[in-house]
């Protein structure tokens, strides 16, 4: 089954996440050596989304899916995945 | 219309046209230097990586004296591009160098190089774009972990380059 949500690396600092047709934009800079997955990534849709609550389970799940693939489907090997 | 003398005139016009046109408009980073020609695909990892590293030595990341715009940390990017917008500065992407690597997109899906490779290409460039930056120097750093490209690659060659005036932190002002 293939994964509800897609994801693309347009640009070397910033990562698109959609799902269900909404996107967002979640500010990585994949220069670094290490990335950081954390809360605060997470902030809004994309128009005409970008009115949507985001709850703290949203946060989560697109932190998760974001980890998973870079990890398991890309192999970057150095990603801090904080969900605290 | 123009008789012959006119059409000699009209003539001498566009050839004088065409060469403030070529003095004036801005050259494309792939014209400006000759850079080596991508092979449609690699034999080996390591042939891809050291075509990217030779590639980033011959893009031009250059800005004028008290330009350059540095960041890293979470939110700092987007008001790194819109001050150098408002003070007419540039950023690393913003150099033609810097945009035309970025347009290779090196850490999507399908890229000649796996992550921890395109991540030695870009910090070769930011390197670089660090080493080539002259007079003031205006960084969006608040936050930035001391892990990054800016603490690790940047801030070390600005601190070497005897060419940089002051660092500001901007987002601190």
């Amino acid at each position: 089954m293939s994964p509800e949500y897609e994801i693309r690396i347009p640009h070397f600092y910033c990562l698109e996440y959609e799902e269900r047709g909404r996107v967002m934009v979640l500010e990585i800079d994949f220069r670094d050596p290490v990335l950081y997955l954390d809360r605060a990534l997470v902030t809004n849709w994309q128009e005409p989304d970008h009115e949507l609550e985001i709850t703290s389970a949203d946060k989560a799940r697109i932190l998760t899916n974001v980890y998973d693939y870079l990890v398991r489907q890309r192999g970057f090997d150095k990603v801090e995945l904080d969900l605290s | 219309m123009f008789g012959l003398g006119g059409k000699k005139r009209l003539q001498s016009w566009v050839v004088a046209l065409a060469l403030v046109c070529l003095t004036i408009l801005p050259v494309p980073a792939s014209a400006a230097v000759e850079l080596p020609v991508a092979p449609v695909s690699f034999t080996t990892q390591q042939a891809a990586v050291e075509y990217y590293l030779a590639l980033v030595e011959q893009l031009d990341v250059t800005t004028a004296i008290s330009k350059s715009v540095f960041y890293s940390g979470p939110g700092n990017r987007k008001l790194a591009e819109v001050y150098a917008i408002a003070e007419d500065k540039t950023t690393l992407e913003m150099t033609p160098g810097g945009k035309y690597l970025d347009d290779l997109k090196l850490f999507e899906q399908g890229s000649p190089l796996k992550p921890d490779q395109a991540t030695r290409v870009w910090s070769r460039l930011s390197q670089r774009y660090a080493q080539q930056a002259a007079g003031d120097v205006f960084c969006f750093v608040t936050g930035a972990r001391p892990s990054g490209v800016f603490t690790t690659v940047e801030l070390p060659e600005l601190k070497k380059n005897r060419k940089v005036g002051n660092l500001y932190n901007v987002s601190r002002i």
